[in-house]
């Protein structure tokens, strides 16, 4: 394959890593704060895509006449409103994901890892009683799906908004970590839980607080990520694992640090797949070991590897 | 205000605290003395639910604090300036003391009279609160305390690492606050520096209260000073 061969896949790279950034964003706020990894995070993200189905789809436990107006609107609404309410309609999960966390805190990470597994179990089989085990596909308003031609190749349409998707949802966690008083007491907090409730502010709150943003930004990952990967039962383990290994790459508390992890990873992820789809996923799990092997200290040191 | 009563307090099996007992009165400023590992953190930790006592009681304006959270407490009008100062690394000064903000039923403290009491802060604002000197740092936990408007301040240890000058500066804050009618909790090693501001002192020994009564009783009985506090002093 030429190098000119290779730019729709970096371009499904760059997409993906986006996207990836944001669930390893969600994943590192929740760790930072409840200093408890937690594994049951791409379920959420399978949620959110299985939401998204289901709203725009539309297969909604809603009345016949009800439901039949809304399959009438146009498909690009459908999907709007999908990606906006299934991250809505996923938060309750979260806050009881958090409720049940919650016995975890200041306690060895092992609890929190073997709550959050089981956990991850438990609603992938949820999503097997409700959905089945096949897959689905997400539909894409017209406007925004299809392939063009450009320098001889065919690109994805898609991936371009997937990227664009992610990066306006990225620029708004900026916006919330960076430039507001909540996203002060986050990073306080995560620093130094102690020192922010002896300032005054109640900690269990802030809590359910960010679990429901970290979830929010999962279930939307899920949803633009949907008419990409499919949707499958099994989704909800695979987009832990880049989270995971995102995080050891770029270091917990590090928001840059996230997103160029994320476009690092996705980057292997969709170049690999250039060569052998078949093997993309696994590559992902390589470097997983890999950078678990050689360079633990971005997840425990809180330090990133690629300053090192 | 402040009314420590019997308290027992344990990290885990080890009890740190026996049977201790004082008395903070409104505007009064009490230290709190003793040797390494007496239990003076530990009775400021005791006072915000931080380390819960296990018996006794603590009450504040005839209000018990024992069933509530740090929080709480904080906002009932405790504020806390912990002995490593505690600012969060990653933020802005500005940002930090921001973070303090909130009203009781004490008297409010706005930034410009912080500044005004702290005045190298006026020009630190933007920086990261990581880059700042121990002085500096210590100006932000106190001005953070403030803003905090608490009617009792904890002080651990507030002339640590500091410079002489910076250690009038707060000692003529806690002489401020005095005026203002708020009282404190200075928890100290140098006792010469505690009993210029202290109204009252509370000796600890091993986590028993060794011994307790106005700071210029101490002041004016060398002999017993040596007693309580070893020859250092
Ligand atoms: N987190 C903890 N876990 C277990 N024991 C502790 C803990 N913190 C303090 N202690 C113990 O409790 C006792 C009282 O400690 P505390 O920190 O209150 O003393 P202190 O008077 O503040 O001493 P210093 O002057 O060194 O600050 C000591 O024996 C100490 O070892
Ligand atoms: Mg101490």
């Amino acid at each position: 394959m030429s190098i000119v061969g290779l730019l729709p896949h970096l371009v499904n790279g760059l997409a993906l890593g986006l996207l990836f950034a944001l669930l390893a964003l969600g994943f590192m706020l929740i760790l930072g704060l409840m200093e408890q990894i937690n594994l049951a995070h791409g379920s959420l993200f399978a949620l959110g895509a299985y939401f998204a189905y289901a709203i725009a789809t539309p297969r909604l436990p809603l009345p016949p006449d009800l439901l039949a107006i809304w399959a009438a609107v146009p498909l690009g609404w459908r999907f709007t409103a999908a990606m906006l309410l299934a991250p809505v309609l996923v938060a309750p999960f979260g806050v009881v994901l958090e409720r049940m966390m919650r016995r975890t805190y200041g306690r060895d990470p092992l609890y929190g890892l073997l709550l959050t597994f089981g956990m991850a179990m438990v609603l992938e089989e949820l999503i097997r009683t409700v959905w089945g085990t096949r897959d689905y596909m997400l539909p894409v308003p017209r406007g925004i799906s299809g392939g063009f031609l450009m320098l001889d190749l065919i690109w994805s349409t898609y991936r371009f908004w997937a990227a664009g998707f992610a990066v306006v949802a990225m620029a708004i966690v900026w916006v919330v970590i960076e430039r507001t008083r909540f996203g002060a007491l986050v990073k306080a907090g995560a620093h130094d839980s102690e020192m922010v409730r002896a300032l005054g502010h109640d900690l269990e709150k802030l809590r359910v607080w960010v679990f429901v943003l970290g979830t929010m930004m999962a279930a939307l990952a899920g949803v633009i990520l949907a008419p990409v990967w499919g949707i499958r039962p099994h989704m909800g383990v695979d987009a832990v694992v880049p989270s995971f290994l995102i995080i050891v790459l770029g270091g917990v508390g590090s928001f840059w640090g996230a997103v160029l992890g994320g476009i690092l990873v996705g980057m292997v992820v969709g170049l690999s797949g250039a060569y052998a789809s078949e093997w993309s996923m696994m590559s992902m799990y390589l470097l997983l070991i890999a950078v678990v092997t050689f360079r633990a200290r971005g997840l425990f040191g809180k330090k990133s590897v690629l300053e090192a | 205000m402040l009314e420590v009563r019997a308290i027992d307090t344990y990290y885990g099996e080890t009890q740190a605290l026996f049977d201790v007992s004082f008395d903070v009165g409104t505007a009064e400023v009490l230290t709190l003395l003793g040797a390494n590992g007496a239990g003076k953190t530990t009775a400021l930790r005791s006072i915000l639910g931080l380390t819960r006592p296990r018996k006794g009681d603590i009450l504040l304006d005839g209000q018990s604090l024992m069933a509530r959270e740090t929080h709480e407490i904080a906002r009932a009008g405790i504020g806390w300036v912990p002995d490593d100062r505690r600012i969060c690394p990653t933020l802005s000064v500005a940002k930090n003391l921001s973070l303090g903000i909130k009203r009781t039923r004490y008297r409010a403290w706005s930034v410009s009279e912080v500044t005004e009491i702290f005045s190298p802060l006026k020009y630190l604002m933007a920086r990261e609160a990581e880059t700042l000197s121990g002085g500096e740092m210590q100006m932000v936990a106190i001005g953070r305390a403030l803003l905090g408007s608490p009617g009792l301040v904890l002080f651990d240890e507030p002339s640590q690492g500091l410079a002489p000058k910076i250690v009038d500066d707060v000692l003529s804050v806690i002489r401020r606050l005095k005026r203002e009618g708020i009282a404190s909790i200075v928890v100290e090693q140098n006792a010469e520096i505690a009993l210029s501001v202290a109204d009252s002192v509370v000796v600890l020994a091993q986590g028993t209260v060794a011994w307790k009564g106005a700071a210029e009783e101490l002041k004016a009985d060398p002999a017993l000073k040596r007693k309580l506090l070893g020859g250092a002093q």
